[in-house]
């Protein structure tokens, strides 16, 4: 191989690891969290997380006074529906599409009963039960996070809550 | 030999191609940095990024914001400061220890947190008292409710966050369910101020 070949294919690769790394990187780590949830639990599961701590923080900048639960979802396996009940401070549920965007968000505020979230794939035919708010998306698969504020409470006091949130694949009748 | 001679050619190239992956990724983090900085708007120390959790972003900016703000929310539930700096504009540096003052009210935010993080990484900081951050319910606050505390690897009195002597860290304010006030008026909001108190 010539000198002129090897900085041929040096700055191919160079170019092309920069586009990758400008444009892809949000699809990058979105797939690489689906994959790992693919691997460990699979989708439609709530993983309960654990406080962060250093070294122990796969995700940039996790705050250290937010608990967190995440559902990674595949709308290939149809709707999901997520539930959880009110802690009494600081929830939230949101949503993020294959891309990382944010398109969906709500906290304890806004629905003072608790969540009851159908998530579904834009133009489905969903049954919708009572009570339950309908979230529509394009995209084929992402990730569902619940945030819980910790504040100055126990963990174990948030952890009663955290443990009757659901997230699973919505089965119709 | 002339197995040999494919095998050189092909490490040469594996050698190429790891290479320019290498410069590639570093320069496309440059750039990625260079753009946050371009899309950020500055409160004293403190930088905010509208793109975060904005569905609006532009592939770039999306890409810029993945890379400090991933899984960030927009700013109607939650706002995201990055002081990397001092009032003083000099770089956050473990070697140093640092003051901060300042005061949130209920009025600007429901509640708000303020951790330290590793500029490099990303990530928290190791420390023996897993003490990363202060939030308005369990930092020690004055009569009048603001609240000052300290940033540095020695152990000080009062409220106090322990880091490593080597890293250059960074500040990450946290204002969640923002007033509308707050949400609007990012440039001119009354935000905590960071002074240098000794270095080496």
């Amino acid at each position: 191989m010539n000198i002129r070949n090897w900085l041929l294919i040096t700055l191919s690769s160079a170019v092309i690891s920069c586009v990758v790394t400008l444009y892809f990187t949000p699809h990058i780590l979105m797939a690489g969290i689906n994959l790992k949830a693919h691997i460990s639990n699979g989708h439609g599961v709530l993983s309960i997380r654990p406080k962060a701590e250093a070294g122990k923080d796969d995700i940039v900048r996790m705050s250290p006074d937010l608990l967190y639960s995440a559902c990674p979802f595949s709308l290939a396996e149809g709707a999901y529906r997520i539930t959880s009940p009110n802690i009494g401070s600081y929830l939230s549920m949101s949503m993020f599409a294959h891309n990382s965007d944010n398109f969906f968000a709500i906290n304890d505020q806004q629905s003072p009963q608790g969540f009851d979230i159908i998530l579904a794939k834009k133009g489905q035919q969903i049954d919708l039960p009572t009570g339950a708010t309908l979230v529509e998306t394009d995209s084929p698969y992402g990730i569902i996070l619940m945030r819980y504020y910790l504040g100055d409470k126990k963990l174990s006091t948030i952890n009663k809550f955290r443990q009757q949130a659901k997230c699973a694949v919505f089965k119709q009748k | 030999m002339h197995n040999l001679a494919r095998t050189m050619r092909f490490l040469l190239m594996l050698i190429g191609i790891l290479t320019g992956i290498f410069i590639g990724v570093s320069s496309g983090m440059w750039l990625l940095k260079a753009e946050i900085a371009n899309t950020s708007t500055k409160n004293g120390a403190w930088s905010y990024n509208p793109h975060v959790g904005s569905k609006d972003a532009s592939g770039l900016t999306r890409a810029a914001v993945a890379v400090i703000g991933f899984l960030g929310l927009a700013k109607e539930e939650s706002i995201y400061f990055i002081a990397n700096k001092d009032d003083n504009n000099d770089l956050l540096s473990g070697a140093c220890s640092y003051k901060v003052t300042g005061m949130i009210s209920p009025d600007d935010a429901r509640w708000w947190s303020i951790t330290v993080y590793d500029t490099n990484t990303n990530k928290l900081i190791k420390n023996p008292q897993n003490h990363y951050s202060f939030n308005g319910d369990n930092i020690e606050k004055m009569q009048n409710s603001s609240f000052v505390f300290h940033i540095s690897a020695n152990k000080k009195a009062g409220n106090w966050l322990p880091i490593q002597k080597d890293p250059q860290f960074d500040l990450t304010l946290r204002m969640y369910n923002p007033s509308k006030t707050s949400s609007e008026q990012i440039a001119t909001l009354d935000l905590p101020k960071i002074s240098k108190e000794s270095c080496p």
